[in-house]
């Protein structure tokens, strides 16, 4: 009986606190999801700046890859806009990657870094992807030293290359 | 009539007497990560004293209820069923706070301060009591990361900045001892030397006057002992 009545105290309190937990989410969940769009509006337009943002299905695409606009200027297609995350075991990097037509990167935006060196990684990103100089990124080269970071940028950057170019084709 | 000076007392003990941070040394680790800015300072102050507030009035409200055997399990999903409020709540209205923040609101959870108050007041007192010892807890542990992030912020960069994490003020930096700013104060060591040196002015201005008394008891001793010898050789 004893056990009894400790069990179904501590059942009514995990239930209670489930029931105010979902209330709460309830009303937040949709300004949360609200505020994530913004942001990642905000990210895109950093990349291609004044343009419409149309989020394209993904069909067998790369795991990294978790989703995937095209910016239009109008009816004109300007680019595409990568948003992809990888983990090793340093921690995690998610990036939105401008691709322009011609398979270029335009610009890579961290959205997400958790890794160890994660200065080093946002310098990296500035210095190799957008000063104009990535309009090959097949063969770009880690600029900030062999950090594990830079390296994952660089797999995630091909990655979006490839799947353009693989589109494309 | 010895109400009012109890109820007095609950709550402004945790402001400076029983200060959690600078005198009990509880609550260390978010303290250090996050006061590197005065704006983040305020908002991880004003979560955790909205925890602790309410985790120090459910407890004592269930105090008789819930028994002795599964009273941490309980205190532990009371806190974290407030902490994960708090996480919703602070993503949705603040979310430059959050990002700023991290995985410490959640932290929030194991801080030992929060635990502490519910086992060791929430669980024994009225819900009136535990209401005013979390407020003048959260009021004192604000006030502690208020300072040491102000400190920091100052000698780490030059100045100060607002509007930056609570995007609803103005962006304001006021920032003209850029110059002579030092990076250090906005790494984990310069954290460590902040609070170190809080900690030591804290002690010294509480040790002061017993220090004085102990020095005023041995002049006199002295003064005591010289005339007796000087009376002893007349």
């Amino acid at each position: 009986m004893k056990y009894f009545k400790t069990a179904i105290v501590l059942c009514i309190i995990c239930g209670l606190c489930a029931v105010l937990i979902a209330f709460i989410n309830y009303f937040t969940a949709p300004i949360i999801e609200k505020n994530k769009i913004e942001a990642q509006n905000k990210a895109c337009s950093e990349i291609y700046p004044g343009l419409t943002y149309e989020e394209v299905e993904l069909n067998g695409a790369d795991s990294a890859i978790e989703k995937k606009w095209v910016a239009k200027d109008g009816d004109t297609v300007k680019g595409y806009i990568y948003s992809l995350n990888g983990k090793n075991s340093y921690g995690n990097i998610s990036l939105l990657v401008g691709i322009n037509l011609d398979g270029s990167a335009e610009k890579v935006v961290l959205t997400e870094n958790t890794q160890s060196f994660a200065s080093k990684v946002k310098n990296h990103v500035k210095s190799t992807y957008n000063n104009g100089a990535t309009a090959d990124v097949d063969n770009v080269d880690v600029k900030c030293g062999a950090t594990f970071g830079a390296t994952l940028v660089k797999e995630l950057v091909l990655i979006a290359v490839n799947d353009y170019k693989g589109g494309a084709n | 009539m010895e109400n009012k000076p109890r109820k007095l007392y609950e709550l402004t003990k945790g402001i400076i007497k029983e200060n959690p941070l600078f005198v009990l040394l509880l609550g260390t680790c978010p303290s250090l990560a996050t006061t590197t800015s005065l704006e983040g300072a305020i908002g991880m102050g004003f979560l955790f004293a909205f925890v602790l507030i309410g985790s120090n009035v459910v407890i004592s409200l269930l105090r008789k209820i819930i028994p002795s055997q599964i009273k941490i399990p309980c205190y532990i999903v009371i806190i974290a069923t407030f902490v994960t409020i708090v996480k919703m709540l602070s993503e949705a209205f603040l979310p430059e706070l959050y990002s700023t923040l991290g995985v410490f609101i959640s932290l929030i959870v194991v801080n030992c301060i929060v635990l502490g108050r519910a086992e060791a007041f929430a669980s024994k007192n009225s819900v009136g009591a535990s209401l005013l010892d979390g407020i003048g807890m959260g009021i004192g542990y604000t006030l502690a990361l208020v300072i040491m992030a102000f400190v920091r912020e100052v000698l780490g960069t030059g100045g100060l900045t607002f509007g930056e994490i609570f995007t609803f003020l103005p962006y304001v930096s006021f920032t003209p001892l850029e110059k002579f700013a030092m990076s250090i104060f906005t790494m984990p060591a310069g954290a460590f030397l902040v609070l170190g040196v809080i900690l030591a002015i804290l002690a010294y201005h509480a040790n002061k006057k017993a220090n004085l008394e102990r020095v005023k008891a041995k002049i006199e001793k002295e003064k005591l002992a010289k005339l007796a010898s000087e009376a002893k050789e007349a």
